[in-house]
């Protein structure tokens, strides 16, 4: 065998592989996000195509930006909650899930529905559940003798409200990918560690836990990007405001209104590589620290 | 692999490469000539049926023009759906859009001025509806003509104020009325109130704008230039408000716009402000006797503010393409069909004379409520602000403060001072 | 074994407690579906409809051409997940088991994709799409999801997972790397298919803002776009047509969801374990 030829036909190979999904990869989001650095270096209103430029100006301003503080706050509370309660919630129902079950298959297909169901729908849904005055949420605990809340009208409970929602909305789907994971795992392992006389504790650390970190990594990184760059279920639950008082505006909901209400497409821009720079930065720390605490066979 | 997912994997894979037959059809027209205009309306319903019908009527009596429909979202989708044409030097021929969405697009210079077209002595520009101009110019231009327009008003249930012992049809004309009986409109039931005096998105700028209006003073000056939320009578106006809300407890401020009609027509609320276009809903669902109202004045009067779109026309097209949209434009908003537009959306008609209309008269026989909640507008009416910059000058920072003081624990001034310095450092900076 | 019964039970009783709570919220929206307008916000909350009204599915359908939103819906997103279960799979293999120079780079720019915000990619991506003149086609819908970075992703650690042994054995049986990929690979990877077939169609079934700005006719439109038929925050809300609509177009991702975790089934041994 000579290597260095095999070496090449294998880089080669490796090219050719990525090729149908590295053009479109070129086209469709390297370019727009190079052409996104661009405008963050100029001013510009969208509609006429006068683009001033002012260098790194949208750069400082987003370091002296208040609200952008505020939303960025919004932001890390959202992700973290979301990510950390929707995985363990997701992880326990997958668990649940993955032994022999009467009605497995609709138990399952009850948990994933919330992940189905149009964000259009969901929404309304929810708008009345949180609803003061006439709502599910109230009523039930107004029937058990607990005060009503404002939820989605009071700028103390409005984000919660909404990450309520986000969680219930993606534990099902966080479940499906980790059930998936859970199938890697052979029975024989759990047969021949059952017969070794493990117990339950020690079976899923030693056993379940580690195999299946290799999709927990993953499901942990999904679900901080996504929850990180949320938006649509922010504007349909506040009404398009990012209130009441600014209490539920997230980053990407911030650089929505900067570009398409408040024509600064520049500004926006620069919040959008600040964005994917952050999101960038977390998701590479998590891969490298995972170097430590995953398993792959 | 098993053989039938082997079949389906290969019969979709030839799906997928028949696509390119797939394509929609090219509709080039050359002879009549294409015109393309978009509206933000749901894509079924009846004001999606009314504009079909419109645009159907418009093409077979005009046969060198033909008018596409192209439904865009609601206002706001719509507006992004504009931004992205223009950006990419597409935009339609015309389009209707949000009242003040206007000032920025025609400060950019992407709109047809139609002060020499609406001049022509064929579109009785004198006709139209005063009130409703009042968004429609630009830096002393004309640059959209009122199309699907309301203003605000108060319904009130009468069966509910009969029950409290007050007078049928004679609601509170006056703040400090209100303030007196509302207390009798309350129910209760333990510590939930089960239903309130009144209900309004106060919160929001519409409704608020009305209510400084009605203590003398505006949102804005009338240059745009400077915000006025943090005077005298706009502080006034939400200290009543939050008086109202919190000790009181008489008001109910729902931000959310469709649930206070449902809390009205469940009886949740004896009054509501609303806009003018809730009356469709109301008459058709509503099973108490209810009737319309200004809402209660301030020291300068009752004011309903005006709401809705306006169709505008796109600069950059030919100016053939230009002559015949301005055709569509003004066919559309002839006094007949205005009338034909108002009964069946349920918003104004734009023309005074519209309302001597046939069909619409006997319309009004049939609905009552909609002659009357026309005369409140052409008597209340009022037009809103004009400025360049609406989202980042103004929203930006009223709303939130409105929602501390109303929805969270704020104080007015304090909320209002902070909101005005803030929105004068990107109002006056220009 | 008394144990093994208790745990089941315990485990069966946690199930359907959570379950309940999951699904109290869709109970209502049933419920919506089939109720008259007035009895939808009633407080205390009424669960079952004064008057069944089952014509409210046959209205809400009559509303907006649904049966051509729903050929469109399935046509995009059959194509879009078969074009990404490809793409993705080929890019997987790559980062999973190739050698080439610039692997981490590249790999982390299939990453990029799922985190660079919609708004960003909107307009350069409207703008391609015209300039090539597609707009208002299915390839308008379709072409800019081709790359996918959850799919690269999940694959991948997927791929990552299954033993070198195997690899080896194949090579030494003189096998190519598309037929390692199609051979050990694939079937071995069934649950990560499976699963982002599932997902990526889902998505995409759900889709309203991108079908939104790059269609203009009728006859291009999917089902998102057509729900909004009942949604007008001026005229008020449908909210029965909307749960009813709503519940038409879930129907197919819950059945391809039925489908689909039939693969999530364990104890599909791994051969070559342990000896």
């Amino acid at each position: 065998m000579v290597k260095p030829t095999r070496r090449r036909r294998e880089a080669l190979t490796g090219y050719a592989f990525l090729l149908p999904s590295l053009i479109p990869l070129i086209v469709f989001t390297l370019y727009p996000l190079a052409y996104s650095g661009y405008l963050s270096l100029v001013k510009w209103n969208l509609l006429s195509p006068r683009k001033e430029f002012v260098g790194f100006a949208n750069y400082t301003r987003l370091a002296n930006d208040e609200a952008l503080l505020r939303v960025f706050a919004n932001t890390a509370l959202y992700t973290a909650a979301v990510v950390s309660i929707g995985v363990i919630v997701g992880l326990v129902l997958a668990l649940l899930l993955n032994r022999r079950l009467w009605l497995r298959a609709l138990w399952r297909g009850v948990f994933f529905l919330p992940s189905v169901v149009p964000l259009a729908v969901l929404s309304g849904l929810w708008l009345w559940i949180y609803d003061p005055g006439f709502g599910l949420m109230n009523y039930l605990l107004r029937s058990i003798g607990l005060p009503a809340g404002q939820w989605l009208h009071s700028p103390t409970s409005a984000l919660w409200a909404i990450i309520v929602m986000m969680i219930w909305q993606t534990a099902g789907y966080n479940m499906v990918i980790l059930l998936a994971g859970l199938q890697n795992i052979s029975e024989e392992l759990y047969e021949a560690a059952r017969l070794d006389g493990a117990g339950r504790g020690v079976i899923l650390t030693r056993i379940t836990l580690p195999l299946l970190s290799p999709t927990l990594l993953f499901i942990t990184v999904v679900a901080s990007i996504q929850a990180f760059r949320v938006f649509d279920p922010i504007w349909v639950m506040s009404l398009g405001t990012g209130g009441p008082a600014n209490s539920t505006g997230t980053l990407v909901f911030y650089l929505y209104r900067q570009a398409f209400m408040f024509f600064e497409a520049g500004y926006a821009s620069a919040i959008a590589y600040l964005v994917v720079g952050i999101a960038l930065t977390f998701t590479v720390i998590q891969l490298w620290l995972s170097r430590r605490w995953v398993t792959y066979e | 692999m098993p053989r039938p997912t082997r079949a389906l994997i290969v019969a979709l894979v030839v799906l997928v490469l028949a696509l390119p037959s797939w394509m929609a059809p090219a509709q080039a027209q050359r002879n009549p000539l294409a015109v393309t205009v978009w509206f933000p309306l749901p894509t079924g319903g009846p004001l999606k049926e009314a504009m079909d019908d419109l645009v159907t009527r418009f093409n077979s009596s005009h046969t060198d023009i033909r008018v596409t429909l192209e439904l865009t979202g609601d206002y706001q989708q719509n507006y992004q759906k504009l931004q992205t044409a223009i950006v990419a030097g597409s935009p339609p021929d015309g389009a209707m859009m949000e009242l003040m969405q206007i000032p920025e697009f025609a400060d950019a210079g992407v709109l047809a001025p139609l002060d020499e077209l609406a001049k022509q002595r064929d579109f009785n520009f004198a006709d139209i509806n005063p009130a409703l101009l009042g968004n429609s110019y630009w830096k002393g231009k004309l640059y959209a003509i009122p199309w699907q327009r309301s203003t605000t008003m108060m319904y009130y249930n009468v069966d509910a104020f009969k029950e409290a012992g007050l007078p049928e049809f004679a609601p509170p004309q006056t703040w400090d009325d209100f303030r007196r009986v509302a207390p009798k409109l309350v129910v209760r039931q333990g510590d939930q109130i089960m239903r309130y005096a009144i209900e309004g998105d106060f919160n929001h700028d519409w409704l608020y704008e009305g209510m400084v209006y009605s203590y003398g003073g505006r949102l804005v000056s009338q240059d745009g230039r400077r915000a006025l939320f943090g005077e005298p009578p706009s502080v006034a106006a939400l200290t009543l408000l939050r008086d109202l809300a919190k000790r009181d407890k008489v008001l109910y401020v729902n931000p959310n716009f469709s649930g206070i009609i449902e809390n009205f027509i469940a009886g949740r609320s004896a009054a509501i402000v609303h806009s003018s276009f809730a009356l469709s809903i109301i008459t058709s669902r509503a099973r108490f006797r209810w009737s319309v109202a200004p809402i209660p004045a301030g020291p300068s009067g009752s004011v309903l503010n005006a709401g809705g779109g306006n169709f505008v026309l796109f600069a950059k097209t030919s100016p053939e393409r230009q002559r015949a949209a301005w055709e569509f434009l003004k066919w559309m908003t002839s006094s007949a069909n205005t009338a034909f537009y108002s009964m069946r959306s349920g918003y104004l008609p734009i023309r005074a004379s519209a309302t001597e209309d046939g069909q619409l008269k006997s319309h009004y026989k049939q609905f009552p409520m909609a002659k009357k909640s026309v005369d409140l507008s052409f008597n209340y009416g009022k037009s809103r602000m004009v400025v360049l910059d609406v989202e980042k000058g103004v929203r930006q920072f009223l709303n939130p403060a409105l929602e501390a003081v109303l929805l969270g624990s704020a104080d007015p001034k304090q909320a209002l001072d902070e909101a005005t310095s803030k929105a004068n450092a990107v109002l006056g900076g220009k | 074994m008394s144990k093994r019964w208790g745990e089941s039970a315990a485990a069966h009783v946690a199930v359907i407690a959570l379950a309940c709570v999951f699904f109290l919220p869709f109970l209502w929206m049933l419920g919506t579906a089939v109720k008259p307008d007035n009895d939808i916000f009633l407080y205390p909350p009424k669960w079952i409809p004064s008057v069944w009204q089952f014509a409210n599915f046959a209205n809400a359908w009559a509303k907006a051409p649904f049966a051509r939103f729903y050929f469109n819906s399935v046509v995009v997103t059959a194509a879009i997940a078969l074009i990404q279960l490809t793409t993705a799979a080929l890019a997987a293999y790559a980062f999973a088991r190739l050698q080439f120079s610039g692997k981490s780079m590249l790999f982390v720019s299939y990453l990029i994709v799922m985190m660079i915000p919609n708004q960003v990619t909107l307009i350069p991506n409207f703008i391609t799409l015209k300039t090539l003149g597609m707009l208002n086609t299915y390839w308008a819908l379709i072409l800019p999801f081709v790359t996918t970075g959850f799919g690269t992703f999940l694959i991948r650690q997927y791929f990552l997972s299954i033993p070198q042994e195997l690899f080896d054995a194949a090579v030494i049986d003189g096998a190519g790397h598309l037929r390692i990929l199609w051979t050990i690979c694939v079937p071995i990877a069934g649950p990560a298919f499976a699963t982002f077939g599932l997902l990526t169609t889902m998505w995409h079934w759900n889709d309203f803002f991108w079908p939104l700005i790059v269609t203009s006719s009728p006859q291009m439109r999917t089902l998102p776009l057509g729900l909004v038929v009942f949604t007008n925050s001026e005229q008020g809300t449908s909210w029965n047509f909307l749960m009813a609509a709503g519940i038409f177009t879930a129907l197919p991702i819950v059945l391809l969801f039925l489908v689909a975790q039939r693969h999530f089934v364990q104890g599909v041994a791994r051969v070559g374990i342990k000896g």
